[in-house]
């Protein structure tokens, strides 16, 4: 039997990862013919799921943010949604994390809703009220002129986001509210290159209060005193805004159904068929190779694999792949890199006591130390915790419990791990973590551990085919985070019909980013193909 | 004027968008231009789960006329170096070229952790079966120094400190024995707070494969770890049990069978036994660890066959990358095996329903899951994706099926 996947596309994408699952749907919507090229068998990448005995665990998922309700859908819901027509069963996370810091006797519930999330934090921190509501202010300012710069496309130069500011600004002056125009334009401006901490110093918070807002770090994977402020205030934002939500049928179920609608648009995944090579010629991309000897001839490629990946192995011949996007992709530091234990509980939440959502626990708040911490092949100081039943309450059988317990290490940590002894490591880390939840939150669970699994940053590396096994794309110091790799985004288009999406893309990481930087990159593409046309 | 001149300030900062830039183009300049080809962490996986293992048979041993151990060690030739490190109880899926590609079954290792570490080899015992395809021709045609290829170590048949209890029953039936040929000697080795009772149920005493193995690790580790064998047919051996293993067997040589992680392997008639002799003690459900041993017996008999369909056979329209093919599918057998039958050959791995490394795309047509052996995640029950190893055809159908990366 002859195996081919024939010629007859306009875009093939690379990797069935979240981006390039959100590009190849956008762009079969549009009626491109678009073949989409996985070496897994399954779609999602970091999206996905797994079964163990009667338990179907979340690989990877925390929360997403940008969802929001149905009646205040935010950018993630109305992209699936309007644009894309896939409609997903969520579920509403009930609090943003329950806080314990073990060494600061810290046990705090912070909810969503910036009202809310203040008056939490005023009766833990009294008197931090004015300060705190300042400073989401602030926080708020900048999400706004970053929602209005968005509207600018995936890569506008430096003087347009000037302009555009100073249009937000002269559109309040021309009868909106003034001074708040000026603030918004003045708050993005103002912040624009800082880090966390340098900005969150200048806002007189009490200490106490500091802690509390900072557990999100976590998701962004650097530690407060490198992180850019930009992409922090945006984050902090949208969760506080409009909620979290997880799909009820785990990632899986966000990820299998984009990739129905595109199947359903006509569009192909092939599964099981690793592209090998991207032939390049004249600076221009002319077509791809797989594992499985297919040679398909396409203009436009949409990689949801890293640039690390593309422009070290990737690009055939490699005297294609530019010295400038070598040394980008070196300049660039591999974000964190996760271990997870997975847990299947016979009893329910009620019965063993488990409360909460999401438990961030750690010695304290000061996230050098954490992120230091990372960096040791130890039980981890700092853990994220979630028990999926509390959003998703029949996530499992009757009578059990989801729980699964999240650490980060940092890129190198798991090198040094003799082969050998990679199971009585990952053992001895696993017990660790679960003895530190017991001990944060009083409620013993090993007990009634029913399935355990346990994933290392050698299992994300593996399975996501992650450089590094990074499951956060690049660190997001001021210099690399989303408005300097946009407005350098012109400058670094090395190859023509090459456009990078995913988590290493241009918005970053997270879920949302991912799936909305897959939108951009079929924009992108798409603008490209008429022009061709 | 004050908000005039707020403008101007915020509106000069803006050059810090430009210093941004210059200075993430200062990085670059100074970033060394060699390709980052290297990763340490994904050699370490591919250490861990290589892609492929190259196998040469260095020995064979025959422990009864029906069962062969057979040692395998690294085809240097072949790329491969180094075995994988795997955990005791986990399996190799074993390949067999055919004309389109290869085929493949699991097999439990044998052999303990340490052996593959310290001397360089896997054993997989392997019971030749009527009728068997995969076994006869490995009982026919693998020699000494014949080369073979093999995928894994995979399998969750382990014991886990965290999750199990430290006292172990391991219940197995003939040559389910495999398994724990290897968990045995690497907990009384390596977990020192374990013990093990094992209870091995067989036809015929001579059906007792690794007996002088456990008899001797009887000796060595005393109270740690006491060996059962149970023979179906009577026996004048004072040293063996007569019967089957039966609850009150069970309970006899246990003591108790709370506090204890009960392992159980053997062909699908002992797990429906056991099922029932087992149901009075009310185990939880973590106490008891099965490891999936393949095939169904007969799956017109499982309770929700529509047994009207027995003995048809559906046409099923397979889709491979560009190709499609039509092939028989007849009601008492897997998609997989009709699949490997008409020479296409999927990715497979546990062959029970639960790993997935089958899963394909169901476009028309309905199929028959054996109840408790649906391992699909729940999104894809709802897209019609089915794992062919545990899916049997109840209707014409049409599938797309994947190649293997």
């Amino acid at each position: 039997m002859a195996w081919s996947l024939g010629d007859d596309y306009d875009v093939v994408v690379i990797g069935a990862g979240l981006g390039g699952l959100a590009a190849a749907a956008t762009l079969t919507t549009a009626g491109a013919r678009v073949l989409v090229l996985e070496q897994h068998n399954v779609p999602g990448g970091f999206a996905t799921s797994f079964v163990r005995g009667r338990f179907e665990f979340e690989a990877s998922l925390h929360e997403l943010s940008g969802v929001g309700p149905a009646a205040q859908p935010g950018a993630v819901r109305r992209f699936l949604e309007d644009e894309l027509g896939v409609h997903v069963d969520w579920c509403a996370v009930p609090e943003a994390y329950r806080l314990i810091l073990t060494d600061k006797g810290v046990d705090a519930r912070l909810p969503f809703g910036v009202e809310a999330f203040i008056d939490a934090v005023e009766r833990a921190v009294p008197g931090s009220r004015l300060s705190v509501t300042r400073y989401i202010e602030l926080c708020r300012d900048v999400a706004h002129a970053l929602r209005v710069l968005a509207t600018l496309g995936p890569s506008p130069s430096p003087g347009e986001v000037v302009k555009r500011m100073q249009r937000l600004a002269r559109g309040g002056a021309r009868g909106g509210d003034v001074t708040l125009a000026l603030r918004r334009a003045g708050a993005f401006l103002r912040t624009l290159g800082r880090t966390v901490d340098d900005v969150t110093s200048e806002m007189a918070l009490p200490p106490g209060a500091v802690d509390l807002l900072y557990p999100y770090w976590c998701y962004l994977g650097i530690p407060t005193s490198r992180l850019d402020f930009i992409i922090w205030a945006g984050m902090l934002v949208e969760y506080l805004e409009l909620g979290a939500y997880v799909p009820r049928l785990r990632s899986q179920g966000l990820s299998e159904a984009i990739a129905e609608r595109i199947r359903a648009r006509g569009g192909r995944i092939e599964f099981g068929t690793r592209v090998e090579r991207i032939l390049v010629r004249d600076g221009h991309v002319e077509g791809v190779e797989t594992s499985a000897g297919d040679r398909i001839r396409v203009g436009q490629v949409i990689s949801n694999a890293t640039p690390t990946t593309v422009y070290a192995t990737l690009i055939q011949p490699p005297s294609a792949s530019p010295d400038r996007a070598r040394r980008l992709v070196n300049a660039r530091r591999a974000g964190a890199s996760a271990f997870a234990v997975y847990l299947g509980l016979d009893a329910s939440p009620d019965e063993l006591g488990i409360e909460d959502y999401g438990y961030m626990i750690a010695p304290h708040m000061n996230t050098d130390l954490l992120y230091a911490s990372a960096g040791r092949l130890e039980v981890p100081e700092a853990q994220a915790t979630i028990c999926l039943n509390r959003a998703v309450p029949d996530c499992s059988p009757p009578g059990t419990t989801i729980l699964s317990i999240t650490a980060l290490f940092k890129p190198g940590v798991w090198d040094q791990v003799a082969p050998a002894d990679h199971v009585r490591v990952k053992n001895r880390l696993a017990a660790g973590l679960v003895r530190n939840f017991e001990q944060a939150t009083g409620v013993s669970i090993q007990p009634h551990i029913e399935e355990v699994e346990v994933a290392t940053p050698v299992t994300f590396a593996r399975y996501a085919a992650a450089p590094r096994g990074s499951i956060y794309g690049y660190e997001l110091d001021p210099w690399d985070s989303v408005i300097p790799r946009a407005l350098a985004a012109p400058g670094e288009q090395f190859v023509r019909g090459l456009t990078f999406a995913g988590g290493h893309a241009a918005l970053a990481h997270g879920f949302s980013s991912a799936l909305l930087s897959g939108r951009e990159a079929a924009r992108s593409v798409m603008r490209r193909l008429e022009v061709t046309a | 004027m004050k908000r005039l001149l707020a403008l101007t300030r915020a509106l000069s900062s803006a050059r810090d968008a430009f210093r941004l830039l210059a200075y993430r183009k200062e990085r670059i300049d100074h970033a060394p231009g060699t390709p980052a080809a290297f990763d340490p962490l994904q050699q370490l996986a591919r250490r861990l789960h290589p892609p492929v293992l190259g196998l040469r048979i260095d020995r064979i041993t025959e422990e009864t006329p029906s069962v062969r151990t057979f040692r395998l060690v690294p085809d240097t030739r072949s790329g491969t170096l180094e075995l994988a490190p795997f955990r005791a109880g986990q399996y190799l899926s074993l390949r067999l070229p055919v004309e389109t590609g290869w085929i493949s079954r699991p097999y439990s290792i044998s052999s303990t952790p340490r052996e593959a570490l310290e001397q360089g080899f896997y054993e997989v015992t392997i019971q030749r079966r009527d009728g068997g395809f995969f076994t006869r021709h490995v009982f026919d045609t693998w020699q000494t120094d014949t080369c073979i290829k093999a995928t894994g170590p995979h399998g969750l048949f382990y014991h886990d400190p965290l999750r199990d209890a430290p006292n172990l029953v391991a219940l197995a039936g003939g040559v389910g024995i495999t398994p724990f040929r290897s968990i045995v000697p690497d907990l009384l080795e390596n977990a020192l707070d374990t013990s093990v009772i094992l209870i091995h149920g067989v036809d015929r005493v001579e059906d007792a494969v690794f007996r002088t193995t456990f008899e001797a690790l009887e000796g060595q580790y005393g109270e740690r770890f006491r060996y059962h064998l149970v023979c179906r047919e009577p026996t004048s051996d004072p040293n063996v049990h007569a019967g089957l293993l039966s609850r009150d067997l069970i309970e006899r040589l246990t003591g108790a069978v709370t506090d204890r992680s009960f392992f159980v392997c053997g062909p699908p008639g002992l797990y429906r036994y056991l099922e029932e002799q087992m149901a009075d003690w009310n185990l939880p459900r973590r106490r008891v660890r099965i490891e999936s041993f393949g095939a169904v017996e007969d799956v017109t008999a499982l309770a929700g066959y529509p047994v009207e369909k027995a003995g048809e056979t559906f046409t099923m329209r397979v889709h491979v990358a560009d190709a499609t093919e039509e092939v028989p599918a007849a009601a008492d057998e897997t998609l997989l095996s009709a699949l490997e039958r008409a020479g296409l050959t999927p990715p497979s791995g546990c062959r029970s329903g639960t790993c997935g490394a089958c899963d394909a795309l169901l476009l028309a047509g309905e199929v028959f899951i054996p109840p408790g052996q649906d391992g699909r995640r729940m999104a894809f029950r709802e897209t019609g994706h089915v794992h062919p190893c545990m899916s049997y055809p109840l209707s014409d159908l049409e599938l797309r099926i994947y190649r293997r990366a």
